[in-house]
């Protein structure tokens, strides 16, 4: 007898739905699966056989044929098994009704017929919601994932058997209860700003760079604080939206990298790959185009610390992603784009030793030693990061000192107000920061009041900018004029901007 | 002077006997360098310490006319000037050294006789400091009128040619005296460097085209540096450095040597430190006073110079930067930044030493750092460390 049953696939963070047809005949005994399986669907048979047969139902041991449709796209993964398990169990007439046809089912098994989280669950729901699904049945452990969608019913199962009772009308389960976003704001996260004992300019600039958006590069000796800096900015970024979130989570979900089946990712994400990354693992890639650590940084923090270290090619890839906010990866299993808005954090020391410009320890490299060392950063990569600053060491006495430092929350509040100036201005221009503003915004929104412009032409003849560092510049007062609420951009902010640059000027000028 | 003017047999002579001074000595014996050419069997057996096995084949390997005709491409090609020692372009100051080169291969505009030149040499491997003064003495000299002589090596030679180029108002700017042939820019890194000399000063090499450098012929082009300088000032220099062969060889000339004392702890300055401490070099006097006290014979009171380098800007269009240091915190500066001024005058401090210090939040300060920075009051240095400018 023919059975169907629901299903739905996933390319990138892209949904597609999929038809499981089953057909059993009668015949040899035998079990294929077409429909452009990958080795982990085609393996879902010895899975499906010992899962039926230990959950009490009988395996028919007849002709059995799995057809995946639609079959000229490439399925993927275990997420079919409680999928085909039940279309046997139809096609044998052990499910009394077609019932399961108004569900999208997804799942692993156990070879006891215990259901398996699977990934990718939140983008497939979001995209077969848009196909005019509303019904879904689910592992337990992923219903998490989808509890704050409005409008569908997840079915939260956790063995074979206990699906195959409900679709029969013997036992009923329990919809998930409809969750309300909320986050839990405020606290003290472990990595506070106020942990950090002096660093005065540095904190300073994180919060300009945040409040930008703007893209980071710390210089500075070892043990300065570069790292502890760098993870305690997700704590002063804005509190994330419930769009945000769910993008987030649809990235994590796909990708696998979901930390607890907890349902939304409600922190920004801070991620830090090691220095030996290769550019797949960065970009995204790998045969199946899995997305890499700038997608999985989306609407958060990329921190690459050893900045130099890091291979020239994987460096270079981040290019057009930095511009861009996503990336686009073609393979031969498929093309997928995905999204990767991310604040860059990059740390490095000044020179191979670490000591160059320390105040205690005497630096042990040649000039062309550290020179080799910085031309490892191309001029273009240089060129996408908005704020350099240099830390240093931190003196003995403020380690000890009480004096009190302020918390995440009282630098948030100042970020937050600095933010909605910002978006009020970019309204509907699909910009949300000043990092991304244009050249045709640079010109409408910044306007400078006429010291400032003296200001900035004397530094122009002085330093000889170019257009570009010129207009890297001018985003950056402009964030600085924000955090001040200022309309028009003041001396000062000029100044202080410039501060941001002269590490440029410092290592690479000349 | 035109190439084909030349005396072929003093040229192949000067260039095959890397001795000038026997190059001098044997001219002076057979009245001219033709006669030893076509003596050079007998010349050989009676002066077999100059005229040794490997000299005598390399005199051999080339006529006279051979060398000239060879050297002939490049020397029309880019457009070097080949001066003899006998002739009047020939530097003076460069003549009145026994063992100066015989050939000198000049590409670009040699200062007049009556410019004064000082030498400024360094290490290679040079502080933030000893830039920072290398670049001071340079700025002032070609303020002056002075021409700077140095060896465009990386490094303190490299703050001397840029610094120099960027001051001068002289036809000639400064001389890079050159370890290889005068058409190999050397370091490779200083190619521009060497062409920027080319246009506003003068690139000089005793050796001829197509040489290139090798351990020995550094302390050949040393020597020259120091001929060519009326006074000599090392600028930083560690133990072992070549900067102390120059000042040797300066001493030598019985020319002065200027020496920038350093701390006692930085290895970098070990060998300026002897040179003081062995009274061959001498204190050098303060940047502003430096070319009026050697050259002028007086000390002047103006700071002219700083006027001219420190130009407030600000809005308020705030006065000049006055040349008595201490008045200028009543007349130029605010509060905050004559605090930072006074706070920089102990010593250098980083920007969280300056937070520390001085009561103003990071944003006022580094509005205040910047505006000192672009009138030049203060200098940033790396690791984020500010302090006055020389």
């Amino acid at each position: 007898m023919f059975a169907k049953v629901r299903s739905h696939g996933l390319r990138g963070i892209e949904g597609f739905p999929v038809n499981i047809e089953v057909d059993v005949s009668h015949g040899m005994p035998m079990y294929s699966t077409v429909g452009l399986p990958d080795a982990a669907v085609r393996e879902s048979r010895e899975r499906v056989q010992s899962a039926i047969k230990n959950s009490g139902f009988a395996y028919p041991y007849e002709r059995v044929v799995i057809n995946l449709a639609p079959a000229d796209m490439r399925k993927e993964g275990s997420l079919y098994d409680l999928a085909i398990a039940l279309g046997i169990l139809r096609a044998t007439e052990q499910l009394r009704s077609d019932r399961h046809e108004s569900f999208v089912i997804l799942g692993e098994l156990a070879l006891d017929g215990t259901v398996r989280p699977v990934n990718g669950v939140l983008p497939m729901v979001i995209d077969a919601y848009q196909c005019g699904v509303s019904n879904f049945i689910l592992p337990q452990e992923n219903a998490n994932e989808v509890a704050y969608m409005e409008g569908i019913n997840v079915y939260p199962v956790g063995s074979l058997k206990q699906t195959a009772d409900f679709l029969n009308d013997r036992k009923d389960i329990e919809p998930m209860p409809l969750r309300h976003w909320t986050l839990e704001t405020g606290g003290f996260s472990k990595n506070d700003f106020s942990l950090i004992h002096g660093q005065t300019g540095a904190k300073r600039a994180a919060e300009i760079a945040v409040a930008g958006s703007h893209n980071m590069l710390l210089v500075g000796t070892p043990g300065s604080g570069k790292t502890m800096l760098a993870k305690s900015i997700p704590s002063i970024m804005p509190d994330l939206t419930k769009q945000e979130s769910i993008e987030i989570t649809k990235i994590h979900s796909a990708a696998g990298a979901l930390k607890s089946w907890d349902g939304l990712v409600k922190e920004r994400p801070f991620r830090s790959p090691h220095h030996t990354a290769s550019a797949p693992s960065l970009v995204g890639g790998g045969t199946k185009a899995v997305p890499g650590e700038i997608s999985l940084a989306h609407y958060g923090v990329l921190f690459l610390d050893e900045f130099p270290e890091f291979k020239r090619d994987v460096l270079e890839a981040m290019r057009q992603p930095l511009e861009d906010g996503e990336i686009t990866i073609s393979r031969a299993a498929g093309k997928a784009t995905y999204p990767a808005d991310f604040m860059l954090i990059a740390a490095m020391n000044p020179c191979p030793c670490g000591n160059y410009g320390s105040k205690h320890t005497p630096c042990r490299c040649t000039r062309s030693e550290i020179k080799k060392y910085l031309q490892r950063i191309s001029g273009p990569m240089l060129d996408r990061i908005d704020i350099h600053v240099e830390m240093n060491e931190v003196e003995f006495s403020e380690l000890r000192s009480k004096a009190h430092e302020e918390s995440s929350d009282s630098i948030k509040k100042r970020i937050n107000s600095a933010r909605y100036a910002q978006l009020t201005r970019f309204e509907g221009t699909g910009v949300y920061a000043n990092a991304q503003m244009t050249n045709e915004m640079l010109r409408d929104f910044c306007t400078l009041t006429s010291e400032a412009e003296k200001l900035i032409e004397m530094v122009f003849s002085r330093q000889n900018l170019s257009a570009r560092a010129y207009n890297r510049l001018l985003k950056v007062t402009r964030t600085i004029a924000d955090m001040d609420g200022e309309e028009k951009i003041r001396p000062e902010h000029v100044a202080e901007a410039l501060q941001y640059r002269s590490v440029i000027n410092k290592y690479w000028g000349e | 002077m035109n190439y084909d003017s030349i005396d072929i047999y003093e040229l192949w002579l000067g260039l095959k006997l890397s001795s000038a001074r026997r190059c001098t000595q044997l001219i002076g014996e057979y009245g001219n360098a033709k006669t030893v050419f076509e003596n050079i069997e007998s010349v050989r057996a009676s002066h077999r310490n100059i005229i040794t096995d490997t000299v005598y084949d390399s005199l051999c390997s080339e006529t006279p006319e051979a060398l000239h005709e060879r050297l002939r491409r490049s020397v029309v090609k880019l457009k070097i000037d080949v001066i003899m020692k006998s002739h009047a372009e020939y530097p003076k100051l460069l003549k009145q050294c026994d063992d100066s080169p015989s050939v000198l291969f000049v590409r670009g505009r040699l200062p007049k006789d009556d410019v004064h030149t000082v030498g400024i040499v360094g290490t290679r491997n040079y502080s933030s400091y000893g830039a920072e003064v290398t670049d001071a003495y340079a700025h002032s000299i070609c303020k002056y009128g002075g021409v700077t002589v140095s060896g465009l090596a990386m490094g303190i030679d490299t703050v001397v040619a840029k610094s120099s180029l960027r001051a001068s108002d002289n036809e000639c700017a400064t001389v890079a005296v050159l370890g290889s042939g005068i058409d190999i820019p050397t370091p490779d890194d200083n190619a521009k460097l060497y062409y920027s000399v080319i246009e506003r000063g003068a690139v000089v090499s005793q050796f001829a085209p197509g040489v290139h450098a090798t351990r020995y012929t550094y302390p050949m082009r040393n020597k020259v540096i120091a001929g060519m300088s009326e006074v000599l000032i090392v600028t930083e220099a560690g133990e072992r450095s070549g900067a102390l062969i120059t000042a040797r060889a300066a001493i030598n000339y019985n020319r002065k040597v200027y020496c920038v004392p350093g701390r006692m702890v930085d290895a970098s300055y070990a060998g300026s430190n002897a040179l003081l401490q062995n009274r061959e070099a001498e204190h050098i006097p303060d940047v502003e006073n430096f070319y009026r006290k050697v050259f002028l014979g007086k000390e002047g009171t103006q700071n002219t110079l700083f006027d001219e380098r420190r130009t407030v800007i600000s809005s308020e269009n705030k006065p000049k930067v006055s040349a008595e240091k201490e008045q200028m915190s009543k007349t130029g500066l605010d509060e905050a930044e004559e605090k930072i001024y006074n706070a920089l005058k102990q010593g250098e401090k980083s920007f969280e030493e300056l937070c520390s210090i001085i009561d103003i939040s990071a944003p006022q300060m580094n509005l205040k750092l910047t505006m000192m920075e672009l009138s030049g009051i203060i200098v940033q240095m790396p690791g984020r460390i500010y302090k006055l400018h020389i």
